[in-house]
């Protein structure tokens, strides 16, 4: 009987260091992680215009070109806008801004909608997102947390 | 039991300081020796308004304007203002969007976009293009082009680029640096680098 409960006594201690060596191994894995992390974002070179975004507005119908010229100056006019670019072949426009001062919506809503030419803006599915050229996905945990990262020590 | 426990943590401490060496190493060429090519200074040279000898003007150190505060290659941000432009015109070309769709992904606001993230990525794999200097630490064109061994690029329909596509990104390259005013024997020369990787990337034969 004692012989039985000094043996389980015995696995439970085990049991409670391996648990407890693990913990410390778990912490500093993250530590390194975490160092390894704010010397990668250290080095990372400072992008050029990082919150550059780019939009884009499929037009149903081809526009001549005053009505290019007029669209375009519109949305040039906008918060934040910075250039624009119409493909006339294909009837699209696309337009660059700082996506801290404006958002492609609204410089859509409030710079084409009102042109009354049939148009669509252009929305990117998640789908879609998950094939082309190779670039960081921000939505992996390694993504999130560099990103995250990177705001504290930037 | 102490001494256990020390040696266990200096083994991880070892351990980890390997492992975070070799993570880190193919970041170290922070200095790599600054290589260029006639081409390379040629571009340099136009950015800064074509004026006196070329030599030299790739990798003269300039103010960056889109960095305050930065100082940048003149052959480089001649590189980024033709990509920057390219990648409107292709952002806008519906033969060419559907493998760029990170270009026109919105995100929140303050956030890093997919374009300022592809701007970086091409113009570092041009700039190792034209002048020589080993800074692309992306993955292979052959490699990436491939939705076999990248699926992330194209389908199971459609696993690898044609000629027809290749040639659109030419033409919207072109078109994109002659809208900057590029003259057209630079255009050509950087033409010949881009067509030098057409065997890795068209792999629809």
């Amino acid at each position: 009987m004692y012989f039985i409960k000094g043996n389980t006594m015995n696995k439970n201690k085990n049991v409670k260091r391996v648990l407890g060596w693990m913990g410390v191994f778990a912490v500093l894995f993250v530590l390194l992680l975490l160092t390894h992390i704010v010397i990668m974002v250290k080095r990372m070179p400072i992008l050029a215009n990082p919150t550059l975004q780019l939009a884009r507005v499929d037009f149903k119908e081809p526009l001549d070109s005053l009505s290019i010229g007029q669209i375009r100056n519109k949305v040039v006019s906008q918060k934040g806008v910075k250039s624009t670019y119409y493909n006339q072949r294909d009837d699209i426009l696309i337009y660059t801004f700082d996506n801290r001062l404006n958002n492609a919506r609204t410089i859509y809503d409030n710079a084409i909608v009102p042109s009354g030419y049939a148009s669509v803006r252009y929305v990117v599915t998640a789908k879609d997102l998950q094939q082309g050229c190779p670039v960081m996905s921000n939505d992996s945990f390694y993504g999130k947390l560099t990103a995250l990262v990177a705001k504290i020590v930037k | 039991m102490k001494t256990k426990i020390r040696n266990i943590l200096t083994g991880f401490v070892i351990i980890s300081g390997l492992i975070f060496a070799s993570a880190c190493n193919k970041h170290n060429d922070d200095n790599p020796a600054l290589a260029t090519t006639p081409l390379y200074d040629t571009l340099g040279w136009f950015i800064q308004g074509a004026m006196g000898p070329v030599e030299g003007n790739g990798t003269k150190m300039i103010a960056d304007p889109d960095n305050q505060g930065a100082q940048i290659q003149a052959g480089r941000l001649a590189i980024r203002t033709v990509v920057n432009k390219a990648l409107g015109v292709i952002a806008g070309d519906p033969k060419l969007a559907q493998y760029f769709p990170a270009l026109l992904s919105e995100v929140g606001a303050g956030n890093t976009t997919g374009l300022a993230k592809l701007l970086e990525s091409f113009t570092d794999f041009v700039q190792q293009a034209t002048s020589g200097q080993p800074i692309y630490n992306g993955k292979s064109m052959k490699v990436v082009h491939n939705h076999a061994t990248y699926d992330r690029f194209g389908s199971n329909e459609h696993p690898t680029a044609d000629s027809a596509d290749f040639d659109e990104f030419i033409g919207d390259v072109v078109k994109a640096a002659q809208s900057l005013n590029v003259p057209n024997s630079v255009i050509g020369q950087l033409g010949v680098a881009l067509v030098s990787v057409e065997g890795d990337v068209v792999q629809d034969k």
